[in-house]
């Protein structure tokens, strides 16, 4: 930070009343209002007001606060609020057309490449996407689970190849956030779409020291044995579930899975 | 209403709001080291002086045979043993980012371990921890005891130029201490648990050594402390021009932008930013600062991200969420919805807890959770899950008071949905049961499933929100007809001091204690009284 603006701001910091970090939005937005009714002009609080209206849905507000903010202040970048205004309304190809602008000028900023992947993504624009994701996933290899998850189902839905290069991704999850039930369990269904139960099963397998105690690994793992023409050991599977759900606390979940393991039973004649 | 009047309002809503405050403690000289954290920074701290202890000194996952022990200083090793006048085993320190740590492993459960740093002068401190008892067993004191904090992070809150909340968190640590000496028979903790912002109030690494270092000290050396991400542990939001509310001389120059701590809404913790002038070149201090279990190693099933997680201790199965980073992205949320299921699903221990920062239900100023998303979300995504798979309690913050449920189940609508009758556990009377003394809440309900849970907001424990009613138009800053009346929590007389139809404008803490038969909860003011309680006694087959 620039020194000039460091003594500028702890000079504020002795004058200014607080502000407000705790704001809902629909009531930071009346405050807004009320500051923007005496000073109409403020680009700060055009920009700020036109998140919040992004986050509230009021799509058309949002974006005539944004665009006077930049009228008013040619030096703002407003790319990435548009981007956000319209990956929020739907308008995923203007959201596209925004975050570039904003990727060009910043070009490791990885929210950006976040936002461009889930936008390219909406977009139908699978392509894009795809490289979008890779980009984001190459600048960030410890990311969070549920965006290895959602780059590896838009891979899984392009055809059997797609589902190849879902698991590859999973897999490059796995290995950068370690193995988790939630990258695993999406695997097992992957592979259960290009009809590889014994894989499937390979791979629910692996789950065994985490989620090997529990009555819901063993039903699944005995809907496995039974696609892998095992159902002798689906049965005796199953039977050690029940035995098990009987002993435990019973839960809405343990009894919604008290009437699947009586399916699956069924199902095995 | 004058344009003036409006501006004192609006000026007058931005002032109040305490927990907003710091934002105004901008740039203060450790913001200059902003791109190269260094060791020792603290804003209120002193080189300790006597015995050599390093500073921040703290202790992270400890387990039935493990236990991490960080600090910054000098010291590279540590010396431990089961003998305080004895450490005669010796394990070097590791650096990581700017913490130096030691794992120690093949420790015996429920063992008292005493640890030192030798080697720096005659004099030496010993430090000592129980390790955790074995999956499933109960501490030798018979009891899982839990303190939890909730917003206590103020000691950093500046106002006006002064630390405006100074010594608060402090008294409340106090009013616990004094509790459990007098009520508690100094019962040693086993756990501490904080419900997030508890460093304000852009969350930086020295506010941490302000807020929560420089003041837990003597108790974070012996206790592992589990925390959430709160919004004050996630830098700064949207800029402000300073100029609107106050012409300083320097405005005449043009607009002069500052960034609020507390009210960024990005849901990645790269982002995160301290100052407001881009991304800050290390990242989010919170997951610098601690090392939390995202591969399941204390148990639980691996999360595959330290922004939540899950771990057993003894007999408790204690789930974080984040409700400020993963909540806010729907693929994030949905996949941390599924870990939970997964992790709440493989979880056979007596009591299950669950800690995040945002309440699913609450009326407190500034939040009130039919009103902000993160909150609706949080309820609507997660509630049911506590429900369907036994989640007994859950704390959260944000809200500066106490709030305390009934013992409910099917209330994820908003608050005018409540129905007494169908959502919460009656008594013989008709009315929704306390949970204390003859009506204890059991955890199995009469069909025999465990389907309630109690819902904690305790975020009161740096600061307690003040009744303050707000002018026409103003909805921030300032309490609203309903402040602290959310009817899904439980009734307080209103003659009392401090007390609001459904909850408490006082500051203070909460303990748990979780035995075998029996999980108790109590909020402790600064004081040492306690001022709510309810009972779960555990259900069996």
């Amino acid at each position: 930070m620039r020194p000039i603006l460091q003594i500028m701001l702890a000079l504020i910091s002795l004058y200014l009343p607080v502000l407000s970090a705790h704001q809902g939005d629909h009531s930071s937005i009346a405050e807004l209002d009320a500051l923007l009714a005496i000073s109409p002009d403020a680009p700060s609080l055009l920009m700020t007001r036109g998140a919040a209206y992004t986050r509230t849905g009021q799509w058309d507000k949002a974006e005539q606060d944004i665009r006077r903010a930049k009228q008013i202040d040619t030096h703002i970048n407003v790319e990435f609020a548009l981007a956000q205004l319209y990956f929020h309304s739907g308008a995923f190809n203007n959201a596209l057309l925004h975050i570039n602008q904003y990727i060009e000028i910043n070009p490791e900023y990885a929210p950006a490449l976040l936002l461009k992947a889930r936008s390219a993504h909406a977009a139908k624009q699978t392509k894009l996407a795809l490289q979008s994701w890779n980009d984001y996933l190459t600048m960030e290899p410890l990311a969070h689970p549920g965006d290895y998850l959602a780059a590896a189902k838009l891979h899984a839905l392009t055809g059997a190849s797609g589902l190849k290069k879902a698991l590859d991704l999973i897999d490059q999850g796995i290995e950068n956030i370690g193995l988790t039930a939630q990258l695993q369990g999406y695997a097992m269904q992957l592979e259960l779409d290009r009809n590889q139960p014994t894989r499937a099963y390979n791979r629910w397998r692996s789950l065994e020291h985490q989620l090997g105690t529990t009555p819901k690994y063993k039903i699944t793992l005995a809907q496995l044995l039974i696609l892998t023409n095992r159902a002798g050991e689906a049965r005796l599977m199953l039977e050690d579930a029940r035995a098990q759900l009987l002993q435990l606390r019973k839960t809405p979940a343990r009894e919604a899975l008290d009437l699947k393991l009586l399916s699956i039973e069924k199902q095995l004649g | 209403m004058s344009k003036q009047h409006l501006v004192l309002i609006v000026i007058s809503t931005y002032c109040l709001v305490a927990s907003c405050t710091h934002s105004q403690s901008i740039i203060p000289a450790w913001q200059e080291q902003k791109e190269q954290p260094t060791t020792e920074t603290s804003v209120t701290s002193e080189e300790p002086k006597g015995p050599k202890v390093p500073n921040r000194l703290f202790l992270q996952q400890v387990s039935s045979s493990s236990a991490i022990i960080k600090w910054r200083g000098d010291q590279n090793e540590v010396w431990y043993g089961t003998k305080r006048n004895d450490l005669s085993a010796r394990k070097s320190a590791e650096q990581e980012r700017n913490h130096k740590l030691v794992v120690l492993d093949d420790l015996k459960p429920d063992t008292r371990y005493y640890y030192g740093f030798k080697g720096n002068g005659s004099r030496e401190t010993v430090m000592s921890f129980n390790t955790a008892p074995r999956k499933g067993a109960l501490p030798s004191d018979g009891n899982t005891h839990i303190w939890l904090l909730g917003d206590s992070g103020t000691a950093t809150e500046k106002s006006l130029g002064h630390y405006s909340h100074a010594g608060k968190a402090i008294d409340v640590m106090n009013g616990f201490l004094k509790y459990n000496q007098a009520q508690a028979n100094s019962e040693p903790l086993d756990l501490l648990l904080l419900l997030g912002d508890n460093a304000y109030v852009e969350g930086t690494d020295e506010q941490w050594q302000g807020a929560f270092f420089d003041i837990y000290t003597d108790i974070i050396h012996s206790v592992s402390t589990w925390p959430t991400i709160g919004n004050h542990e996630m830098g700064v939001g949207a800029p402000f021009d300073v100029c609107l509310f106050r012409k300083l001389p320097a405005c005449d120059a043009g607009p002069l932008m500052i960034h609020m701590g507390g009210i960024s809404t990005s849901a990645d913790p790269d982002s995160y930013d301290s100052t407001g002038d881009g991304p800050d070149a290390y990242g989010l201090p919170y997951l610098n600062i601690f090392s939390l279990p995202s591969r399941g190693e204390l148990g639980g099933v691996p999360s595959g991200t330290e922004q939540y997680y899950a771990f057993d201790y003894g007999n408790v199965h204690i789930v974080s969420l984040d409700s400020q980073l993963s909540n806010r992205d729907k693929d994030q949320r949905a996949a941390m919805r599924d870990w939970l299921i997964d992790d709440l699903s493989a979880n056979q221990l007596d009591w299950t807890i669950v800690i995040f920062h945002h309440p699913p239900y609450s009326k407190g100023s500034n939040h009130d959770s039919d009103r902000e998303q993160n909150e609706i979300d949080m309820r609507q995504t997660f509630a049911p899950v506590f429900e369907d798979y036994g989640v007994d309690v859950v704390y959260s913050g944000h809200a500066h008071s106490y709030e305390r449920s009934w013992y409910v189940n099917g209330h994820h609508g908003m608050s005018d949905t409540f129905d007494p009758a169908t959502q919460a556990l009656l008594n013989v009377k008709g009315e929704p049961s306390m949970g204390q003394q003859g009506e204890l809440y059991p955890q199995l309900d009469s069909s025999g499933a465990d389907k309630r849970t109690v819902y904690t907001v305790a975020g009161s424990s740096g600061k307690a929100d003040r009744q303050s009613p707000c002018a026409e138009g103003q909805f921030q800053g300032c309490t609203l007809p309903n402040w602290l009346e959310h009817p899904v929590h439980r009734t307080f007389d209103e003659a009392k001091p401090g007390y609001r139809k459904n909850g408490l404008a006082i500051k203070g803490s909460v303990v748990i204690d979780a035995g075998r038969n029996e999980l108790t909860s109590r909020f402790i003011d600064e004081h040492g009284d306690v001022h709510d309680y309810f009972t779960i006694i555990r259900g069996t087959r």
